[in-house]
C-alpha cells in the first residue's frame, strides 16, 4: 500500500473538552491503520551459546589487567548462535501442545550486560554504575554493546534487562528478560525502527539459551514476504527445559473499543485493551540476498484482556528517552465450545515504548513498545505456570490498533506443554 | 577477596612489587617495618573449623527450620579439612568429622532485605520461604567447648540460598559472625567466624570457620593436639576445600592496583594472591586448645580478583555495630603438579564484613580481620558445573597501592558434590 491509497486524517485524535483523549477515534480508518501496523518485519531467534566461550568473555577484552572486567562478576558477556525457531500452539480438547522447532543456525547475537542499581535509567550515553552479580536476587542490567548479526547484515541496540531466579521443582534457575531499541543497522536494517526482547535462561557457562524476538519496521517493503519462506529444518532440541508459546495478537474487528481503566497507585492511566490471540508461525531467512520475514497466522487461542499502566501526559519516547509503561495482563485459553482450559496470569514490569509514525499516514500517531515480566502463576492445564511473558508491540493511536508478538516463556522441566517436533 | 582501600587512592600507578611482603622490603615506606614482619603478626592468630548438628532434643521454630526466632540447640564437632595438593585429576580434599567438642545455641530470624540488624535491635521475624534467597540474622551464637568454661558470644547476618544437591533441593545458608564477648580463653579476643550449611527443619548443619586474633599467644597450644577422633561422615554429598590466599612474590604485573571506570574516577582495587594449602586444628581436652595454623610453601594456584565498598559513602571504618561492607569478584586457578591450571571457579562475594581491630606493633596498631560470602558463579576445568558457595575469614594490614599489604585469607568452599569428585580419600595422606 502507498501513500497515495491512504485515506486522510478524518479527525483529531485529541476529544476537545474530554479529559481523557479517545484512543478510539480513526484519524485514519482502523483498518488502514491495521495494514500499516502489518508493515513489520518479525524474526522469531532461539539464542544457543557456543561451547567455549566462557573461556574468552571478558567485559573489556582490551583491558584484562582490570580483574573488574571478569565476566560473570559485574556483568556478562554474553555470545550465543541464532537459530531459527518456531513455536506453534495448538488447542485440541482439553490439552495445549506446543510444536517448538529449533532451525539452523542463522547468525549470532552479542550483548554485554551491565548489573547495574535498580534504579539506574535508561541511558544509552551512560555507563551504569556497577553492581555485582547475584544469581540469587533478581537485579536490572543494561543491554551495551548488543549485536544481532544476520548473514551480512547486523542491527546494534541498546535496552535494559532483568533476571529472574526462580525455583523450578527445587531447582535454582536464573531466567533472564531484556528489552532493547534498535539504534542503528546495515543492510536491509538500515535506517529501520525496531525493538528487541529476549526471555531465557542463564546457563551454567553464563551464556544466554533462549527466544530473542525482533520486530523492525518495513515501510519500504523489502523485509516482508508475502510468500512463504523455506521451511524450517529442525535440529536437536537445544533446550528441554523451556517451552515458548508465540502468539500474534490484534483486536477480533475494527469495533472493538479500547477503554480506560483505573489509574495505577502513582497516578499513571491504563488502558484495557482486549485481543483475541492466535498461534502464528513467525519465519525468517538470512541469506545472501539479505533478510526476509513471513508470518502465517494459526489456531484461535482465545482472548486476552491487557490493562497498560502509562504516563499519558509524557511526549512520544524516543531512542534516548523512551516512555516507560508496564502491564497486567491475562491470557486465556479456550477450548473449540469456548470453554476455559486455562489461563496465565502475567504483566509487564519493564516495558519502554517509542514513539512510532507512519510515512504513508501523515499525523497518524503510533507506539512501539516492548517488554517483559514475570508470570505470576496460572490456573486450569497452566496451574503453577512459572516463566516471563514479553510483549513486542506495534499500535496505532486514534483508531487503537495493534498488532502485537507476545510469548509466553514456560519453565517446563517435565516438557508437559511439548508436542513432539514437527517433521 | 579484600576489603578495598579506605584510603585515598592515587592514580599514579603501582610499582611492580607493591604487593609483595615476602623479604625485608617496608611494607609502607613511611613506617620501616618490613613486610615479612607484620605477616608474623597477622597470623598470630587461631584458625579452626567446626562442624554445628542440630542437637536431637532440640526443637524447630514455627516454620519448621528454626529461623523463626525459636531458641535452637546444636552439638559441635571437631572438623578437618585438607586439600590433597591439585594434580591431574583435579583439586579434591579430606573431609574429617572428628569427636563432639561443644555445644551451640543459637537464635536466628529471617529478616526483609533492608532491615539494619544490630545486636541491639529485636529483627522482626517474617517467614522462611525455602525457595528464595532471604537475609537472616544470628541474633544470638553461644559456643561453648568442654564444660563450658571456654567459648564465645556472638552477632550476625547470613543469606538463605536455595539450591540442589543431587536430586534433594537444600536451603543452604552462609553468614558473618562476629564474637561480642569471650570467657576463658577466648577472653578479650578479637575474632570472627563465617558459617555456611544448610538450614534444615531442626536447625543448622554445616561448617563454621573461625578465625580468632591470639597475639598472646592465649588460646594456642604448642604441644601436639590430640588426634581427630573420627565420626560418621554427617554429609556424603557435600565437600569442602579449604585453602589460604597470601601476598607473595607475584609475578610483575599482577601487583595491586586500582581499578578506574569510564569517568576517571577509582571504583575499586584490583587484587591479587597466592594460593597455598592451609593447615588448622583444634582439640579440646579439659579446655580448648587451639593451634597455629600452617600454611604450605608450595604455591597451588592464583587468585585475581577486583573488591570495593558495597556502599560508596559508608565512613570507612568498621567496627562490631556496623561493620564496613564490601563486596567484590575473584577467579581462583588451582595448578597442578606440572603447573597446568586443574581448574579454576569464580565466585562473587556478596556479602563481606570487616573489622578494625589493634595490632600492636602495626604501625598506627590498625589492622582488619573480615569475614565474607558469597555463590561461585561457574567453574572451568575440573570444576566444570560446579555448585556451591565460597567464604572465608581473613587477617590483614593494608596500604593503597603503591604501598604493600599483608593478608592470610583462610578461605572455603562448599561444593555439592553427591558423586563425590572433589572429596578425597583418607588414605590420601599428609601434604608436606
Amino acid at each position: 500500500m502507498n501513500q497515495r491509497n491512504i485515506p486522510q486524517p478524518a479527525r483529531s485524535a485529541q476529544s476537545p473538552g474530554k479529559a481523557l483523549p479517545d484512543v478510539n477515534a480513526e484519524t485514519y480508518p482502523f483498518n488502514t491503520v491495521q495494514e500499516l501496523l502489518e508493515k513489520t518485519g518479525n524474526f522469531s531467534m532461539f539464542a544457543v551459546p557456543p561451547p567455549g566461550h566462557l573461556a574468552r568473555a571478558s567485559l573489556n577484552p582490551k583491558d584484562t589487567y582490570d580483574w573488574f572486567n571478569l565476566n560473570g562478576g559485574y556483568g556478562l558477556d554474553l555470545l550465543s548462535d541464532l537459530h531459527r525457531f518456531e513455536s506453534i500452539a495448538s488447542l485440541s480438547g482439553q490439552q495445549i501442545s506446543i510444536s517448538q522447532t529449533t532451525g539452523h543456525a542463522t547468525g549470532k547475537f552479542q550483548c554485554l550486560c551491565l548489573l547495574c542499581p535498580p534504579d539506574t535509567r535508561w541511558n544509552p550515553r551512560q555507563v551504569p554504575q556497577p553492581w555485582i552479580f547475584d544469581p540469587w536476587r533478581s537485579q536490572r542490567f543494561i543491554m551495551q554493546e548488543c549485536e544481532i548479526a544476520l548473514g551480512h547484515e547486523r542491527c546494534y541496540f541498546y535496552g535494559v534487562g532483568r533476571t529472574f531466579p526462580v525455583n523450578v521443582g527445587g531447582r535454582h534457575v536464573l531466567l533472564v528478560g531484556g528489552v532493547a531499541n534498535l539504534t542503528r543497522g546495515t543492510g536491509k536494517f538500515e535506517g529501520r525502527e525496531g525493538t528487541l526482547v529476549c526471555t531465557g535462561t542463564l546457563t551454567p557457562e553464563l551464556g544466554f539459551l533462549g527466544n530473542i524476538n525482533l520486530r523492525v519496521r518495513d515501510d519500504q517493503d523489502t523485509i516482508v514476504s508475502e510468500s512463504e519462506l523455506t521451511p524450517i529444518q529442525g535440529i536437536r532440541d537445544p533446550d528441554r527445559q523451556n517451552t515458548f508459546i508465540e502468539l500474534r495478537l490484534a483486536k477480533k474487528n475494527q469495533t472493538i473499543r479500547t477503554t480506560f481503566g483505573p489509574p495505577s497507585p502513582d497516578g499513571r492511566i491504563s488502558l484495557i485493551t482486549p485481543a483475541v490471540m492466535r498461534s502464528a508461525q513467525f519465519s525468517y531467512v538470512a541469506g545472501m540476498r539479505g533478510v526476509r520475514t513471513h508470518m502465517s497466522l494459526g489456531q484461535v487461542l482465545g482472548p486476552m484482556e491487557a490493562k497498560v499502566f502509562f504516563d499519558l501526559s509524557a511526549p512520544p519516547g524516543t531512542a534516548e528517552s523512551p516512555v516507560p509503561f508496564t502491564t497486567q495482563e491475562l491470557y486465556t485459553f479456550n477450548d473449540d465450545k469456548g470453554k476455559t482450559i486455562g489461563t496465565v496470569s502475567c504483566g509487564v514490569v519493564e516495558g519502554q515504548s517509542f514513539g512510532l509514525q507512519f510515512p504513508a499516514a501523515p499525523g497518524q500517531p503510533g507506539v512501539r513498545f516492548a517488554g517483559f515480566g514475570p508470570i505470576q502463576g496460572g490456573t486450569g492445564i497452566f496451574a503453577g505456570a512459572r516463566g516471563i511473558l514479553t510483549v513486542n508491540s506495534m499500535i496505532g493511536i486514534a483508531p487503537h490498533a495493534i498488532s502485537l508478538m507476545h510469548v509466553l516463556h514456560l519453565a517446563d522441566p517435565s516438557g508437559r506443554f511439548r508436542c513432539r517436533r514437527r517433521s | 577477596m579484600a576489603p578495598p582501600s579506605r584510603s585515598v587512592p592515587s592514580p599514579g600507578g603501582a610499582p611492580a612489587n607493591a604487593g609483595a611482603p615476602a623479604g625485608a622490603a617496608a611494607l609502607n615506606s613511611a613506617q620501616g617495618i618490613s613486610a615479612e614482619a607484620i605477616q608474623e603478626l597477622v597470623d598470630q592468630a587461631a584458625g579452626f573449623n567446626l562442624f554445628a548438628v542440630p542437637d536431637a532434643n532440640s526443637r524447630g521454630g514455627e516454620s519448621g527450620y528454626g529461623v523463626s526466632g525459636s531458641l535452637l540447640k546444636e552439638r559441635l564437632y571437631r572438623f578437618d579439612v585438607e586439600l590433597v595438593p591439585p594434580s591431574g585429576t583435579g583439586v579434591q580434599a579430606m573431609n574429617t568429622l572428628g569427636e563432639e567438642v561443644g555445644t551451640l545455641e543459637l537464635q536466628w530470624f529471617i529478616v526483609p532485605d533492608d532491615f539494619l540488624a544490630r545486636p541491639d535491635r529485636q529483627p522482626p521475624a517474617i517467614r522462611l520461604y525455602p525457595g528464595i534467597s532471604q537475609r537472616f540474622v544470628m541474633q544470638q551464637m553461644t559456643f561453648r567447648f568442654a564444660d563450658g568454661r571456654d567459648g564465645f558470644q556472638s552477632f550476625g547476618t547470613g543469606r538463605t540460598f536455595p539450591m540442589m544437591t543431587g536430586d534433594q533441593p537444600r536451603i543452604m545458608v552462609s553468614a558473618v559472625g562476629n564474637v561480642t564477648e569471650g570467657h576463658g580463653r577466648f577472653r578479650n579476643l578479637d575474632g570472627n567466624f563465617t558459617i555456611c550449611g544448610d538450614l534444615t527443619p531442626a536447625g543448622f548443619k554445616g561448617n563454621i570457620l573461625v578465625r580468632f586474633q591470639d597475639p598472646e599467644h592465649t588460646l594456642r597450644v604448642r604441644d601436639e593436639l590430640p588426634t581427630i577422633q573420627p565420626q560418621r561422615d554427617p554429609d556424603p554429598q557435600i565437600t569442602y576445600l579449604l585453602w589460604s590466599g597470601k601476598k607473595g612474590a607475584e609475578q610483575a604485573g599482577v601487583e595491586n592496583h586500582f581499578s578506574f571506570g569510564p569517568d576517571g574516577q577509582v571504583r575499586g582495587l584490583d587484587i591479587t594472591t597466592q594460593l597455598r594449602i592451609l593447615q588448622m586444628g583444634f582439640a579440646v581436652s579439659g579446655s580448648f586448645l587451639g593451634k597455629s595454623f600452617t600454611v604450605s610453601k608450595k604455591i597451588i594456584g592464583t587468585e585475581i580478583g577486583f573488591g570495593r565498598g558495597s556502599i560508596p559513602t559508608a565512613p570507612p571504618t568498621g567496627t562490631p555495630v556496623s561493620p564496613y561492607l564490601f563486596e567484590g569478584v575473584a577467579k581462583y586457578s588451582f595448578f597442578d603438579s606440572a603447573g597446568r591450571i586443574a581448574g579454576t571457579i569464580l565466585t562473587n562475594v556478596t556479602e563481606g564484613r570487616r573489622f578494625d581491630m589493634n595490632l600492636r606493633g602495626v604501625p598506627g596498631d590498625q589492622a582488619w580481620r573480615f569475614g565474607f560470602f558469597g555463590p561461585i558463579i561457574y567453574g572451568t576445568g575440573c570444576f566444570r558445573g560446579v555448585q556451591g558457595i565460597f567464604y572465608g575469614s581473613s587477617g590483614s594490614v593494608f596500604y593503597s597501592p603503591p604501598e604493600g599489604h599483608v593478608v592470610t585469607h583462610f578461605y572455603m568452599a562448599r561444593i555439592s558434590d553427591p558423586e563425590g569428585k572433589f572429596r578425597a580419600p583418607e588414605s590420601s595422606g599428609g601434604w608436606f
